[in-house]
């Protein structure tokens, strides 16, 4: 019996929630992490990394282990180059934005999901993760000699 | 567990606690327990959806309610418009959409002469529809952007369990109420909107959602009495 109105107790109260948090949690950069072929983080000195449709990025640090790039609202594929040691490999990454409305008073806000590499010329990348949020962990790894 | 495997095995336990509430060992079976011959339709409307067109600037919309008993179970059937159109925070959201509920109830009250009715039951209900919202959205180095997007035949389905009263008022006129728990919404739709509402229902976020109908009916019978 005690069970069974405690059952009914959180059938009201989660039937009472009021509206969620405004807690947007989405974010527009790609997280991508440098590692070399033993698997551990490898720092490179990257000259510049060129974002296609908005311009070159030029990092601020020496070196860099990971960089987070943005991809556009209103596209379904970036293309990010690096510019590092003479070299210019590049990756192309599509993904599908998601518009959600979580309330009236938070209004609606863009999800970028289902991200995934189109064409790369690195010779290794790995795919982790495929949403984009914000405090998220890595969405790709590139491995460099 | 599939919907269709949980809305049999609810059937089943509907019927099971029907035939077994009130009933004592060592008492004759009880002929008004059994499914029986229809003797009548009856057809209505929610006074609340209606209500809503006047006091609730940002939702119109109706409702329509036909049941037909069968002894003490009456099969329910409902049908409903809902239109919403809102302000947020950062632009607008609309939704339009049809839904409908079919189930049945079971009435407790066995031997009132008027077939007045105090029940328990069970919907299975399903919406089409389409939403649609325009926004200001910040892309950081991208720049702000006014961003819209919709989805076009979205549909969902739920399950309901009823309680409520039908009182004689007049002849044939009838009204009561329909308390309603709504949960297990599903919605397949563009994966490129995250669905906010469904008619028929509410949030979709809420696993669980409470409905209310008080509703007006006439009742047709299907034989003149004598």
């Amino acid at each position: 019996m005690k069970v069974l109105g405690f059952l009914v107790l959180m059938v009201l109260v989660t039937a009472c929630l009021s509206d969620p948090d405004c807690l947007v949690t989405s974010s527009n950069l790609v997280k991508i992490q440098f590692k070399n072929l033993k698997n551990k983080n490898k720092n490179i000195k990257l000259d510049s990394v060129e974002v296609a449709g908005l311009g070159y990025f030029y990092p601020t640090t020496d070196s860099v282990s990971n960089i987070s790039l943005p991809v556009s609202p209103i596209s379904n594929e970036a293309t990010f180059t690096f510019y590092y040691y003479k070299t210019a490999p590049n990756v192309t990454v599509g993904y599908l934005t998601q518009a959600e409305v979580i309330s009236t008073k938070c209004g609606a806000f863009t999800n970028y999901i289902d991200l995934r590499v189109t064409t790369t010329t690195f010779d290794s990348l790995v795919l982790i993760n495929d949403q984009l949020r914000i405090n998220q962990n890595v969405n790709l790894e590139v491995f460099i000699e | 567990m599939s919907i269709w495997k949980f809305l049999l095995s609810s059937v089943f336990v509907f019927i099971m606690i029907g035939q077994s509430i009130g009933q004592e060992k060592n008492v004759p079976k009880d002929s008004t327990r059994r499914f029986q011959k229809p003797t009548g339709i009856r057809l209505g409307t929610d006074l609340i959806s209606l209500g809503k067109n006047f006091t609730n600037s940002t939702l119109s919309g109706w409702e329509a309610n036909a049941d037909v008993d069968f002894g003490r179970y009456y099969a329910a059937l409902d049908y409903g418009s809902w239109s919403r159109d809102l302000s947020i925070a950062n632009g607008t959201y609309k939704n339009d959409g049809r839904y409908f509920r079919i189930g049945l109830d079971i009435n407790i009250l066995l031997k009132d002469p008027d077939k007045n009715m105090f029940f328990f039951g069970f919907r299975y209900a399903r919406a089409n529809f389409n939403e649609r919202t325009e926004y200001q959205s910040s892309a950081g180095d991208f720049g702000d952007f006014q961003l819209e997007s919709s989805n076009v035949g979205a549909k969902a389905g739920w399950v309901e369990l009823t309680t409520g009263l039908r009182v004689k008022i007049w002849k044939q006129f009838w009204m009561g109420y329909t308390a309603r728990m709504k949960f297990l919404p599903s919605v397949s739709g563009n994966p490129a909107f995250e669905t906010y509402e469904i008619p028929g229902f509410g949030l979709a976020y809420k696993g669980i959602y409470w409905g209310f109908n008080y509703q007006a009916f006439w009742r047709i019978p299907f034989k003149r009495s004598q």
